[in-house]
């Protein structure tokens, strides 16, 4: 699938990594075009996946699953999924999607 | 079939180094295709026969258009010799993966070696190493049977009795896209899994695929084209917004030992490299909590917990105002609303009850100030979403009036009919006008076409009476009773004043 990656407003270092792996466009590129989450939402499951490998999984609050990683590894890339869906997305220090912002509203409102 | 044994020489060999794992995984698919007496297809020239996929990405193997990559690092060797030591995971369908990506494959000549979901179900594995005693430790450790995948539970299918309740769907929707039932929303518009959900201005609609299911004007439904899988999806979230589900989850499989796994050290790491925001604010809380040196569900479900005192407030505020609605009218301690009972039962403390018994007691107090203090005392656990909402719209909705006993009620209104006579009467003989409205008075009086009557209190309660044909709404107070019987007297008296009056000026004539 093309896509122009320049409206996206990334920088250099997270365009090369996306040309690097345009398996993962698709899903980004749904998701980025994707209102945000409900506020009121609270998923039942949670997953942290680095570089495309689930790692982290969380049911109802509670870490269920967690996968063993090198101490000195350094991931490509960190998703959250939150039921399935793909809810956050970062590469480096740089956030490509977010669908999380009404979810931290309400969670610094009712904290 | 016995599982093809690596032994712990190799597997730490392994662990070092790509090569060895390769010749080991291509070993074994060998081997593999010699049991099944199966003649495995010839290699091209220049073809890759191994394949091995994290997530979407093919990290060892030829690709499609005939690029070889080689992405084996020190670490997803370590993730996949950890992996392809654990066993099948008992009483799964692979077919419920079928076209799903997975966590990590492993293929020998179109054939699959191994392959782990990304819920972590073990679908295939045709290898198994053995590490000494930790071959036995995975064999013990082997988790229940996993009806089809996902958290334990079976899949949770529309049941073919479930009729669809659109107002039940748009209140679940209403509490998705405005949990804190706040005058303006975060957002116009949200998608969670197949659904939008839209709210504009007193429009709240559901759509899917474009297609709009669902639509909803200040809660009455205008536009209802909804399922039963969309009501079932939709009955799925509603739990998802309650904590009750956290007791159900499966038990806790992970080991804490009081350290944090590396993988939630990377986390923390990684979240924040990103520049600060709610969001960076949010997840570092999620992370937080799943360190937590217990596992409770009480803490880690603390946003939710927090959310669900919200609604119990808002119910008992719901609770309260209703109740104050009857009494300000007949000043009695029980009225009933809908399907509920109200009471009050001594200073400050309130009984919400259904046909089954209590599902809320409410204490409000008076600190120091202005304001007053609303303390939910109990809930049921069998209170409803439904009946939470329930409970608001009543609230919202003005016409909705607690009733008392009916002998008190049919002396309210006979009293209301009296104010409506005096201020007809008070509009059409004594200042022949339509509309009374005095600067600085508390009332205004209208009347109108179609029988139209209306009482507004200009000191902030608004309308407190309203006839229209044969609609009557009614919140006037025992002091507002008072105050227009006072009105009536005073006419009565100007009336027989004139009257004697016009009759002296007769006799004198």
């Amino acid at each position: 699938m093309k896509h122009d990656l320049t409206t996206w407003n990334l920088a250099p270092d997270t365009v090369i990594y996306l040309g690097q792996h345009p398996e993962q466009l698709p899903a980004l590129i749904e998701a980025k075009v994707l209102p945000p989450l409900p506020p009121g939402y609270v998923p039942e499951v949670v997953e942290v996946l680095f570089d495309d490998v689930p790692y982290l999984r969380s049911v109802g609050g509670v870490l269920i699953f967690s996968r063993d990683c090198l101490s000195d590894y350094q991931p490509g890339c960190v998703e959250y999924r939150l039921d399935d869906q793909l809810a956050f997305f970062q590469i480096g220090g740089e956030v490509v999607v977010d669908r999380l912002g009404g979810l931290a509203l309400v969670q610094g409102r009712v904290a | 079939m016995n599982p093809f044994v690596i032994s712990p020489q190799e597997a730490q060999a392994i662990q070092e180094d790509e090569v060895q794992l390769v010749m080991a995984l291509t070993q074994v698919g060998q081997r593999l295709a010699m049991t099944f007496k199966q003649s495995p297809p010839l290699p091209q020239s220049g073809q890759d026969d191994l394949r091995i996929q994290l997530g979407q990405r093919v990290v060892y193997g030829q690709l499609a258009d005939g690029t070889i990559r080689r992405e084996l690092n020190p670490n997803s060797l370590k993730v996949i010799l950890d992996a392809i030591q654990q066993p099948v995971t008992p009483g799964v369908d692979p077919d419920a993966y079928r076209g799903k990506v997975p966590a990590i494959e492993i293929r020998d000549r179109g054939t699959v070696l191994f392959r782990e979901e990304r819920d972590g179900v073990i679908t295939v594995n045709q290898i198994q190493i053995q590490i000494g005693e930790a071959a036995e430790q995975a064999q013990a450790a082997i988790p229940s049977p996993i009806v089809n995948g996902r958290n334990g539970k079976a899949p949770e299918a529309p049941s073919p009795e479930l009729t669809v309740d659109p107002d039940a769907i748009a209140q679940i929707a209403a509490r998705l896209i405005n949990p804190l039932n706040e005058s303006k929303p975060i957002y116009d518009a949200v998608v969670v899994g197949d659904y939008r959900i839209k709210q504009s201005g007193h429009h709240l609609s559901i759509s899917r695929d474009n297609q709009v299911l669902l639509v909803v004007r200040d809660g009455a439904v205008v536009s209802n084209q909804l399922q039963d899988t969309d009501r079932a999806a939709f009955l799925k979230m509603e739990t998802r917004l309650s904590p009750g589900v956290a007791a159900e989850v499966a038990q806790p499989e992970l080991s804490r030992n009081g350290s944090t796994p590396p993988a939630i050290a990377l986390l923390n790491r990684e979240v924040e490299r990103s520049a600060d925001s709610p969001t960076k604010t949010l997840l570092k809380t999620t992370t937080e909590n799943w360190q937590l040196p217990t596992l409770d569900v009480r803490v880690t479900q603390w946003l939710s917990q927090h959310l669900e005192n919200r609604r119990n407030h808002q119910m008992a505020r719901a609770v309260v105002e209703l109740f104050q609605r009857g009494h300000e009218r007949t000043g009695e301690n029980l009225y009933q609303i809908g399907d509920y009972s109200l009471s009050r039962k001594s200073a400050g403390n309130y009984s919400l009850r259904d046909q089954q018994g209590e599902l809320m007691q409410v204490r409000v107090t008076r600190p120091a100030g202005l304001s007053q203090s609303i303390e939910v005392v109990s809930v049921a656990e069998r209170v409803s979403d439904f009946q939470r909402q329930e409970l608001n719209r009543l609230r919202y909705n003005r016409a909705a009036m607690p009733q008392g006993k009916l002998d008190v009620e049919a002396v309210y209104a006979a009293r209301t009919r009296r104010v409506e006579h005096t201020v007809r009467g008070f509009l059409q003989s004594h200042v022949y006008a339509n509309t009374w409205n005095k600067e600085g008075g508390q009332f205004k009086l209208e009347v109108g076409n179609d029988d139209l009557l209306r009482i507004t209190d200009k000191w902030g309660r608004g309308v407190v009476f309203e006839r229209h044909h044969s609609n009557v709404i009614s919140r006037l107070n025992q002091q507002d009773l008072l105050h227009f019987e006072r009105l009536e007297q005073r006419m009565q008296m100007v009336k027989q004043r004139t009257h004697r009056q016009s009759k002296t000026q007769m006799e004198l004539g």
